[in-house]
């Protein structure tokens, strides 16, 4: 399994753009899908995930529909207007910063 | 295909949370959702009965669900504030502040009584109080976090009355001398108790709907 401490500043980020993609998630979907996009590299955690969902509701990113689903009540993440906004915001950050990583990784060494 | 949990497995998920701590009815919910689809999937995958799935997947991940829910209740100490000041600064609750500020003023003006600061506001806190109360104590089996949360700003907001006029209040220097503070921070004080009641009757709702689907 992959260093998970290198992704943990990009997890709310990661949220947003499945959210993006999928429109309404839940809980446990959001971990088999990262688990599966990353084929088993990385694992969210309930430590990490539910944290950072209710931290991105109360900023107001998040919406939550709560549905009665196989004998238990379900609740579901979608993105509010602010919170697609913020996706986009996000990802172009994060894309600078991979960016930043990789020039700092794999200089281009030039003669003056 | 996938066999989906039965009543009585989770309520033997929900029992088990609740024994372990974890208090609050709606992060609960949210938990044993977690845990029976985990529990429904190792089911499937290894072959294993409820009882063996449920014990191998707490043996691996019961610190996690005990770390997330810490980290919640912090958060939840942090935003109460938070989200009381939102909505106070909402439109609604800006019209009313200054239709408060205006009417103490008017008050001051046109009577020859000064406005009765002390007594508007502990009837205000009282009323709160008595709502928070009796609000709650149907429900205290079932603790709701989010109707917790605002006794923060009910508690805060007694504290803060309380200072303001055992400082203030039987002093007529100061009520004299900035009769426009007194009138603001009356008005504002009274403003934050109306926009906590406004909150705690949401939630209020919002709880009811979650108590009815489960």
């Amino acid at each position: 399994m992959a260093n998970s401490k290198l992704y943990k500043g990009s997890l709310s980020t990661i949220i947003l753009k499945l959210l993006d993609e999928e429109g309404k998630m839940y809980g446990y979907e959001i971990t088999q899908k990262v688990k599966q996009l990353t084929k088993g590299e990385l694992k969210i955690t309930e430590g990490a995930l539910y944290p950072a969902l209710h931290k991105l509701e109360a900023e107001g990113l998040l919406d939550v529909e709560v549905a009665k689903v196989d004998n238990r009540l379900r609740k579901y993440y979608k993105l509010t207007e602010q919170g697609e906004k913020e996706t986009v915001n996000r990802l172009a950050e994060l894309e600078e910063f991979i960016r930043s990583m990789e020039t700092l990784l794999n200089p281009k060494w030039k003669l003056l | 295909m996938i066999q989906h949990l039965d009543k009585d497995e989770l309520n033997f998920i929900d029992n088990y949370l609740r024994n372990s701590g974890f208090d609050y009815l709606d992060v609960r919910l949210e938990l044993i959702d977690h845990v029976a689809s985990a529990i429904e999937k190792s089911m499937e995958e290894h072959d294993l009965e409820f009882y063996d799935a449920f014990k191998s997947y707490m043996v691996v991940n019961k610190k996690g669900l005990e770390r997330n829910y810490e980290l919640f209740k912090k958060r939840l100490q942090k935003t109460s504030f938070l989200v009381l000041g939102k909505e106070i600064i909402t439109p609604k609750f800006l019209i009313f502040f200054c239709v408060a500020v205006t009417v103490i003023y008017m008050w001051n003006k046109f009577s020859t009584d000064p406005f009765p600061y002390a007594q508007s506001v502990w009837i205000a806190i009282i009323s709160a109080g008595l709502v928070y109360f009796f609000g709650t104590l149907p429900k205290k089996r079932y603790r709701i976090s989010s109707l917790e949360m605002l006794a923060w700003p009910l508690v805060a907001s007694s504290y803060a009355m309380n200072l303001y006029f055992n400082l203030w209040v039987d002093d007529s220097y100061f009520l004299l001398k900035w009769p426009l503070v007194a009138n603001i921070l009356t008005a504002f004080l009274i403003t934050a108790i109306a926009a906590f009641l406004r909150l705690f009757f949401l939630k209020r709702k919002q709880t009811n709907t979650l108590l009815a689907k489960t």
